[in-house]
C-alpha cells in the first residue's frame, strides 16, 4: 500500500509522458483534432436537448443547461471508468514485459478523461451567457467539486481496470451496467417531475451527490448541503482507498492472468 | 589467506544478480475462467475450476556477475523466457529470491512496447520516460540513437510501417545508449541483418567492457557461440549445465538434434 502511493510519486515524469502520448493519439490522430473533443459533446447535447426538452415542453435553453451539468461529471465517471478497464488488458506487454508501477496505466486514463471533463466545463462555462444562464457565486464551489469527483474516477478505474484482467468480459457488462444508470439518475430527467414515494428513493442513487455537486452551483446558484458534500468525499474516498487496496494486492497476480 | 578473503569479497561485490533455489509458478487457466460468463456457467452446472499448475522454473541457483555475457539456451518451454523476466523484474518468484540492480534494461518483445503509432524518434521519448532516463538526457542521446539505429527517414515515421528487423534495430539502439547494469536480450538481435548483427555485437562488447552483464536467449546457436562466454542450459525449467558456452551448445546440440 505504501508502495503503491511511493511509486506513483516517483513515477511522475512517467506519468506525464504517458498522458502526453494519450492525449496526441486521440487529439492529433484526426483530422479535425482539438476540434473533435468540442464538437461531439456539443452534438450529443444539443441533440438529447431538442429531443428531451421537446418531449417535455422545457425551455431549450434551460434545459441544455441542466443536460450539460449533469453531463460532465457522469461522461468522466463513464469514460474513465471503460477506457481503463482497457488499460491492463489491452496493453499486457506493458505488465509483463516491462518493470513500471502498473498503476499509472488505469491512472493514466482518468487523468486523459479529467482533461476532456474541463474542456466540456469551459465549453459549459463559454455557452452559459448565449443560453441566457447567468454565472452564480455557487459556482466558486466548483473547484471541490471537481476534485471530490476526480478522485471517484480515479478509484473507480483503478477498480475495473483490475476486474478487466480477471474477467475479460467485464468492460461489456460495465458499459451496460452504466448505461441503465445513466437513465435512471437525474441527468435528462428533473427530480422534481418524480411523483410520491420516487422523490425520496432517487436519492439513494449513489450518482445523485456528485450530480448535484455541478447542477446545484451551476444551474441553481445554489450550495449543495453540507450532507451531499459529506456523502460526496466519503464516497470518493472509499472508492480511492478499495481501489489502491485491492491494486496492491492483486498486482502480482497480474503477470499470470495477462 | 588475506588474498583469498580479498578475492572473495571482490567476487562478491561484482555479483550483480543471484537467484537463491528460485522458482516460478504459473497457473494454467482456460478462456471460461477469465470471464464472468464462464464462470456463471461453471458455476450452474458444478463443474469445478480447473486448477493446471505448472512449474517454469524450479530450484535456480545462480549469479551473474559484471562484464559476463551469459546464453540461455534449451528446447521451447525449458524456462529461458521465464528466467529472463525474473531478472528483468516483471515477474517475482513464487519461491526462493533473487536479487537484481535497479538499472536493468529488458528487451524482451520490443515490438509489443513499442506504441504503433508514433514515430521511432517519439519511441524512443516514451521509452526513455518507461526506464527512468531524464528526457533532457535522452534528448541529447537522440542523433547518437538515430545514427546508429541507420533508419534514415523512417525515424520519423510510425513504427507500424517498420520491418521486424527496423524495429529490433530501433529498439536496441535506444536501449544500449544509457549504460545499463544488466541488458536483457530475448530472440532480438537475430533479427537485424549480418551488418547490424556485427554492429550490435561491438556495442555490447563495448557495454561488457564497461561492466555490464549481458544475458541473451536465442535459438541461433551459431550466434550465441559467437557471442557469448558462459552458457547455460535449461530443461523442464530447471538448469541442466552451466559452463563454457561452446560446450553447453555442444551438449545442447547432442541432447537435442
Amino acid at each position: 500500500m505504501a508502495r503503491f502511493w511511493k511509486e506513483l510519486g516517483e513515477s511522475r515524469e512517467l506519468f506525464a509522458e504517458l498522458l502526453r502520448v494519450q492525449m496526441e493519439q486521440r487529439y492529433s490522430g484526426s483530422a479535425l483534432g482539438l476540434l473533435w473533443a468540442l464538437l461531439m459533446p456539443m452534438l450529443t447535447i444539443l441533440s438529447f436537448s431538442i429531443i428531451f426538452a421537446g418531449l417535455s415542453g422545457w425551455n431549450l435553453a434551460d434545459y441544455g443547461v441542466y443536460f450539460f451539468c449533469g453531463y460532465v461529471p457522469w461522461t468522466f465517471f463513464q469514460a474513465s471508468s471503460l477506457n481503463a478497464a482497457e488499460s491492463l488488458a489491452g496493453n499486457s506487454l506493458y505488465v509483463t514485459r516491462l518493470r513500471m508501477p502498473s498503476q499509472l496505466l488505469p491512472l493514466v486514463q482518468a487523468a486523459a478523461s479529467g482533461i476532456d471533463a474541463l474542456i466540456h466545463l469551459a465549453i459549459l462555462f463559454a455557452i452559459m451567457p448565449v443560453l441566457g444562464a447567468p454565472y452564480h457565486p455557487a459556482m466558486l464551489w466548483l473547484p471541490a467539486s471537481i476534485l471530490i469527483t476526480a478522485a471517484a474516477g480515479a478509484g473507480a478505474s483503478l477498480l475495473a481496470a483490475q476486474a478487466t484482467v480477471f474477467f475479460r468480459d467485464f468492460r461489456y457488462l460495465l458499459s451496460s451496467v452504466l448505461f441503465l444508470w445513466f437513465f435512471f439518475s437525474p441527468i435528462l430527467w428533473r427530480p422534481e417531475s418524480l411523483q410520491g414515494p420516487m422523490r425520496e428513493i432517487y436519492r439513494l442513487n449513489p450518482a445523485v451527490p456528485f450530480l448535484e455537486l455541478f447542477q446545484l452551483p451551476i444551474r441553481e446558484g445554489a450550495v449543495p448541503a453540507a450532507e451531499t458534500w459529506i456523502v460526496a468525499s466519503a464516497a470518493a474516498a472509499a472508492l480511492c482507498l478499495a481501489g489502491s487496496v485491492s491494486f496492491s494486492v492483486n498486482r502480482r497476480r497480474f503477470y499470470y492472468y495477462l | 589467506m588475506r588474498q583469498a578473503a580479498a578475492r572473495q569479497a571482490q567476487a562478491a561485490a561484482e555479483t550483480l544478480v543471484q537467484t537463491v533455489a528460485a522458482g516460478v509458478k504459473y497457473r494454467l487457466l482456460t478462456d471460461a475462467g477469465l470471464t464472468v460468463r464462464g464462470r456463471l456457467t461453471r458455476m450452474i452446472q458444478r463443474t469445478p475450476a480447473s486448477r493446471h499448475e505448472f512449474w517454469a522454473l524450479r530450484e535456480v541457483d545462480l549469479k551473474f556477475g559484471r562484464g559476463e555475457v551469459v546464453g540461455l539456451v534449451g528446447p521451447n518451454g525449458s524456462g529461458k523466457s521465464t528466467l529472463l523476466r525474473l531478472v528483468a523484474g516483471v515477474i517475482e518468484p513464487s519461491e526462493g529470491s533473487i536479487q537484481r540492480p535497479a538499472r536493468i534494461s529488458a528487451l524482451l518483445e520490443p515490438t509489443g512496447v513499442l506504441n504503433a503509432s508514433l514515430s521511432g524518434r517519439r519511441n524512443a521519448f516514451l521509452y526513455a520516460a518507461l526506464a527512468g532516463i531524464p528526457r533532457a538526457e535522452m534528448a541529447a542521446a537522440m542523433p547518437a540513437i538515430e545514427e546508429f539505429a541507420e533508419l534514415g527517414a523512417f525515424f520519423d515515421v510510425p513504427v507500424r510501417t517498420y520491418s521486424s528487423g527496423m524495429l529490433a534495430r530501433l529498439a536496441f539502439s535506444f536501449a544500449t545508449q544509457f549504460r545499463p547494469d544488466v541488458l536483457l536480450v530475448d530472440e532480438l538481435l537475430s533479427v537485424g541483418d549480418e551488418h547490424f548483427q556485427k554492429k550490435s555485437y561491438f556495442r555490447m562488447l563495448k557495454l561488457i567492457g564497461k561492466g555490464s552483464l549481458v544475458i541473451v536467449v536465442s535459438h541461433n546457436l551459431g550466434f550465441v557461440e559467437s557471442t557469448c562466454t558462459r552458457g547455460i542450459l535449461l530443461s523442464g525449467g530447471r538448469v541442466e549445465a552451466d559452463g563454457n558456452v561452446g560446450q553447453i551448445v555442444s551438449a545442447y546440440r547432442k541432447r537435442y538434434s
